[in-house]
């Protein structure tokens, strides 16, 4: 399927490495995910009885456990909530990024999520920031993100 | 209020060493002889075993009753992590209380030095970095957020943000706990270090550096646990449970920072904790004001500074100012982690802390001693605790 028009930029991961083997068990959640990242989509959990978003994906909405919910696609726009800049690589496969951020980010609709920070090894809480979809060298997709410049 | 008559009977440990020869199950049984001897107990009268970290870096309950000739009725095995101390020590004392057993004995006996570092994939519990849902310190290997340090950074980054910290004061926490450690001839790490050193420390994630961390040392402490009555009459002065109040967990909790602080929790909110309303002050009939020394989980620096926070011994976001200027060190109104802490002594997940907690409690601190110290407390940021008097 071709990308959609406002779909998310689908680039490669700089390094070398399998994202099968640095991700949780493939369940039906996670192909989901994966599924839409594919397309150019970051997809989420959202209730389907109080409406609210929520990652990572979960059985039951954190807030009222009710256990309803569709995927609900969200724009990849967000602020920093948190950001680290790791010095030394804990990971081979991450050796030849070092050193290299990663960020906490509040998405525009609420939930967080993290990932590295491509291209700049400084930050700011509060900075904009648009999410990237990485593909690894297994073809699998991960969220990633960029400064988004007004 | 719950409430139990335990207390701690007898001690034995090898030390924090950086590395050891010698196997988890010699270690082990040099640990338990020692507390044996330290108690006047005979190996016979142990009739129920808790192990904490278990294989690879330890040993399992059964290998452990097989190899130290233990003959229990009563076993069980906490996950490998490091968190579980406390609730170890309070499984064995319900145990005790209730009267399934007399004599229990408490281990932590495992080799770090056999591994490469924590977080990376020569430790052994690298996989679980990928649980569904995200790692046990908010791992997500894909993303790059990688060992525990990484939690713990973003964690403290948030915490600096919300209330306007100076990272550079992060440094005090790490140099008192060093200051301490040089009194502890058992501690893995003597040399003085100063503010300007920890300023100059390098990043392993910023913004925590090299002594904002932890150091991995071989471990293996025994404790002896029985009634309050029955430790009366050993050798060793009985220091007895006052309190328990045990780990959480919710969408909400973290291992790394107070509820509401905003990093991997459902909400961010102001803090307010529960301080002297924590359950366990109402359990031993205490206050916060009572506690004449604090032992805290302190895998990273900032974890002292949550716990503080948590337990209501300083106001939300004031721990950093609150353990300037000597607070907290050995002479100071709160002496905290006097045995130089996981920072210096070692990171022994806490057994090293029990160890100290005892030895203070009982006047055989040596050059670490506290004056009139009658009430200890161990607590952490995974809202854990228990409070020590004899």
């Amino acid at each position: 399927m071709a990308p959609e028009s406002n779909a998310l930029p689908i680039t490669r991961f700089p390094a070398r490495g399998r994202a099968r083997e640095l991700l949780p068990p493939l369940s039906p959640e996670s192909e989901q995910f994966e599924k839409a990242l594919l397309q150019g989509r970051l997809e989420l959990q959202e209730c389907f009885q109080c409406m609210r978003l929520r990652n990572p994906p979960a059985p039951v909405c954190p807030w009222c456990c009710t256990s309803g919910h569709i995927w609900r696609s969200v724009s990849g726009r967000g602020r920093v909530h948190s950001w680290v800049c790791y010095h030394r690589a804990m990971h081979p496969v991450f050796a030849p990024l070092v050193p290299y951020v990663v960020v906490c980010v509040e998405l525009e609709e609420g939930p967080w999520l993290v990932g590295r920070l491509r291209d700049t090894v400084d930050t700011r809480i509060g900075q904009r920031v648009r999410a990237v979809i990485e593909r690894w060298d297994d073809g699998v997709p991960v969220p990633a993100f960029t400064i988004d410049y007004p | 209020m719950a409430s139990i008559d335990v207390a701690i009977a007898g001690v034995g440990s090898i030390g924090f060493p950086r590395s050891t020869a010698d196997s988890v199950p010699v270690l082990a049984e040099r640990a338990l002889s020692a507390a044996l001897e330290d108690a006047g107990l005979e190996r016979s009268s142990i009739d129920a075993l808790f192990v904490h970290i278990g294989s690879p870096r330890g040993l399992d309950y059964d290998a452990v009753g097989r190899l130290l000739a233990l003959d229990v009725g009563v076993a069980s095995q906490t996950w490998s992590h490091g968190r579980f101390t406390a609730t170890l020590l309070q499984h064995a004392a319900l145990m005790l209380h209730h009267g399934f057993a007399r004599y229990a004995l408490c281990l932590g006996a495992f080799r770090n030095s056999q591994f490469d570092r924590h977080g990376t994939p020569g430790f052994p519990d690298f996989a679980e970095a990928l649980r569904d849902g995200g790692g046990p310190h908010g791992e997500q290997p894909a993303a790059g957020l990688l060992a525990p340090v990484g939690g713990a950074a973003m964690a403290t980054r948030r915490y600096m943000h919300v209330y306007g910290l100076d990272p550079d004061m992060l440094g005090a926490v790490a140099v008192v706990q060093r200051r301490a450690a040089q009194r502890n001839p058992a501690a893995a790490l003597q040399h003085a270090i100063t503010l300007d050193d920890y300023r100059s420390s390098p990043f392993v994630v910023a913004p925590l550096r090299r002594l904002d961390c932890s150091i991995p040392v071989d471990v293996a402490v025994a404790l002896l646990l029985t009634t309050t009555e029955r430790a009366g009459a050993l050798r060793a002065k009985p220091v007895r449970m006052l309190g328990l109040q045990g780990i959480h967990a919710s969408p909400n909790e973290f291992v790394f920072g107070q509820p509401g602080l905003g990093f991997n929790q459902r909400d961010e909110f102001t803090y307010k904790p529960l301080g002297a309303a924590e359950p366990v002050f109402a359990a031993a009939g205490l206050r916060p004001a009572d506690v004449d020394a604090l032992y805290c989980y302190d895998g990273f620096s900032t974890q002292v500074l949550w716990t503080l926070e948590r337990f209501g011994f300083c106001a939300p976001g004031e721990a950093n100012d609150w353990v300037q200027h000597g607070r907290i060190e050995i002479g100071g109104e709160l002496p905290v982690n006097t045995n130089g802490g996981h920072l210096s002594e070692g990171h022994s997940n806490g057994w090293g802390h029990t160890v100290e907690i005892v030895r203070q409690l009982r006047g055989e601190a040596g050059p670490r001693q506290i004056e009139e110290c009658e009430c200890a407390m161990w607590a952490t940021t995974f809202g854990d605790a228990i409070i020590y008097g004899t």
